[in-house]
C-alpha cells in the first residue's frame, strides 16, 4: 500500500531525527551516560533481534526488490517504534500526565501517561508497517513486527533512562548508567517487545481476517499490563505487583509465540493456512484446524 | 492467505489510531482545578517544623520532593564514605539542574555535615550524614537553615546564615 509505505517513511525519519535530537541533548545531561547506552544498547538491540530472527515466524530476510523482500521493514520497524512512537504518542502522554496530577493521581500517572500513549502508539504503527509492506503478510508477522518495533522503542528508552540514571549515583556518571541498564535489562527484560509483540499478534489476526476486534483486544491487554507495569506503590507492594505482571506478561507471550511458531512451521511444511477465522478458532498445534479448513 | 490491504483498512488504522492518540489531548481543554497536597516536608527521617508544603511528583530521582510557594526542597538518602560526601552533594546538586558539569561553588563544611550554596541558580544543597537535601528558589536560605536545625538539632553558625542569605 503506496499511501501506508509513505506515511510509514516519514514517520521513519522522524523518528532518526528524534533519536539523534534525543541522544544529542542528552550529551549535554551526563556524555559518559550516553556513550555507555550507545554501546549497551547496540548489544541489546542485536540480542534482541537475533533472539526475534530465530522464530520461525520471522519472515526471511532478502535483499534486493527483484527477490520479493528487503531489510527495509525492520529499520523502518525500529526508527517508527524509538523517536517515531515517542513523537506521536507526546500529545496523549502529556494531557494524561499533566490531568493526572492536577487530580492528585500520582501512584496512577505514569501508568495513565506511559501505559496507553505508549501500547496506541506501537499498535498504530505496526499495522501500518503491516498495511506497507507486502513482505509481511501472514498473521502471525504482526507478532514479529510488534517485537521488533517494541525492540525499538526499548532501546532508545534505556538510552535516554541510563544517561537521567548516570545522574543519581553519588559518585560516579559510569556507575549509575551501568546500574540502569542492568536493572532495566535483567528485570523485565524485553518488556517492550513482549507488549508491542501482544498487541501485533491481535493486529497480525485483525488484518488477516478483516476485524478490528482482534486488534483492539490484544492492544488493550498490552496497554493493561505497561499500566499495572508502571502504577507506583511502595517499595514492597511494587515489587509483588510487577513480579505478578511478569509471569503473567511472559506466559502469555510464551503460550503466543509456541501457537504462532507451530503454525508458521505448519504453513511452511504444508502450504495449508490456519483457521481464517480469529486466533481464538485455531486450535494448538493448527494442523487440525488447518488440514479441516 | 494474506492480509487485507484494502483502503478501508488503512482508514480504520488511521481513523482509530487518531482517535487513539489525539482525543486524550482533549482531556487539557477540560479545566480541572488541581489538587493540592500537602503535607510536613522531612528531612533526616524528622520533620520540619512550620513547613508543610505541596508534595511533588518525582518519578525517579529524590525520594521526596514539596514545594513551599515557589522554593522547591528535594531530599534523598545516600549511604556513601564520609570523604564522598561532598562529591555527593556536588552530584545530588547536579541532579537537580538536570546534568551537566558539577557545580564549582564553594562548599562550607562543618561538623555536622556542609552546606554548599551554588548564588548562579539560587541553590543550596545541604548535606548532614547520609541525608542530603538542593533547595531552590527565593526563599533557599531560610528553608535550608530550618533543614539543617531539624537534621543537626542546632543553630548554623551566624556567619554561615549570613553566607546563605546573601545567596
Amino acid at each position: 500500500m503506496l499511501i501506508a509505505k509513505i506515511l510509514i517513511y516519514l514517520l521513519s525519519l522522524v523518528g532518526l531525527g528524534t533519536t539523534l535530537f534525543f541522544f544529542g541533548t542528552y550529551l549535554t545531561v551526563s556524555a559518559t551516560g550516553v556513550v555507555i547506552g550507545l554501546v549497551l544498547g547496540a548489544a541489546y538491540l542485536a540480542a534482541l533481534l537475533w533472539f526475534i530472527s530465530l522464530s520461525p515466524m520471522s519472515p526471511r530476510f532478502k535483499r534486493g526488490r527483484r527477490r520479493g523482500g528487503t531489510f527495509e521493514w525492520v529499520i523502518c520497524a525500529l526508527l517508527c517504534g524509538s523517536g517515531g512512537a515517542m513523537i506521536i504518542s507526546a500529545p496523549s502522554a502529556m494531557a494524561l500526565l499533566q490531568s493526572a496530577l492536577d487530580m492528585g493521581w500520582f501512584s496512577l500517572a505514569a501508568g495513565l501517561a506511559g501505559g496507553y500513549p505508549e501500547e496506541a502508539a506501537k499498535a498504530v504503527i505496526i499495522a501500518l508497517i503491516l498495511l506497507a509492506f507486502t513482505q509481511l503478510n501472514r498473521p502471525w508477522h504482526g507478532l514479529i513486527v510488534g517485537a521488533v518495533v517494541g525492540t525499538g522503542f526499548e532501546v532508545f528508552e534505556n538510552v535516554l533512562y541510563g544517561a537521567t540514571g548516570a545522574l543519581l549515583d553519588p559518585t560516579s556518571d559510569a556507575i549509575g548508567a551501568v546500574t540502569v541498564w542492568l536493572f532495566r535489562v535483567f528485570v523485565g527484560i524485553g518488556i517492550h517487545a513482549v507488549f508491542a509483540a501482544i498487541a501485533g499478534w491481535g493486529i497480525g489476526w485483525a488484518l488477516h481476517n478483516g476485524s478490528v476486534w482482534p486488534a483492539l483486544g490484544w492492544t488493550f491487554v498490552a496497554v493493561a499490563l505497561h499500566f499495572g507495569w508502571n502504577l507506583i506503590a511502595d517499595p514492597a507492594v511494587f515489587a509483588i505487583k510487577n513480579g505478578i505482571i511478569m509471569v503473567v506478561m511472559y506466559t502469555l507471550i510464551i503460550v503466543l509465540v509456541r501457537r504462532g511458531n507451530a503454525m508458521a512451521r505448519d504453513f511452511q511444511r504444508t502450504g495449508i493456512a490456519p483457521a481464517p477465522k480469529g486466533w481464538v478458532a485455531v486450535a494448538y498445534p493448527a494442523k487440525a484446524a488447518a488440514v479441516s479448513d | 492467505m494474506t492480509f487485507h490491504r484494502s483502503g478501508r483498512a488503512l482508514a480504520a488504522v488511521l481513523g482509530v489510531g487518531a482517535a487513539a492518540l489525539l482525543l486524550p489531548a482533549a482531556l487539557l481543554a477540560i479545566p480541572i482545578e488541581p489538587q493540592v497536597t500537602t503535607e510536613q516536608v522531612e528531612f533526616a527521617g524528622e520533620e520540619v517544623d512550620g513547613l508543610r508544603c505541596e508534595k511533588l511528583l518525582d518519578l525517579l530521582e529524590f525520594d521526596a520532593a514539596w514545594d513551599c510557594g515557589g522554593t522547591t526542597v528535594q531530599v534523598r538518602e545516600l549511604p556513601v564514605e564520609p570523604e564522598q560526601s561532598e562529591l555527593a552533594l556536588r552530584r545530588t546538586m547536579r541532579l537537580s539542574l538536570g546534568g551537566g558539569p558539577l557545580p564549582d561553588a564553594p562548599l562550607l563544611p562543618l561538623s555536622e555535615g556542609s552546606l554548599l550554596p551554588h548564588p548562579h541558580y539560587h541553590l543550596i544543597g545541604v548535606q548532614v550524614g547520609d541525608h542530603y537535601a538542593v533547595v531552590a528558589g527565593p526563599d533557599s536560605a531560610e528553608v535550608a537553615v530550618d533543614l539543617w536545625q531539624t537534621a543537626t538539632g542546632k543553630e548554623l553558625p551566624g556567619v554561615t546564615t549570613r553566607e546563605l542569605e546573601a545567596l
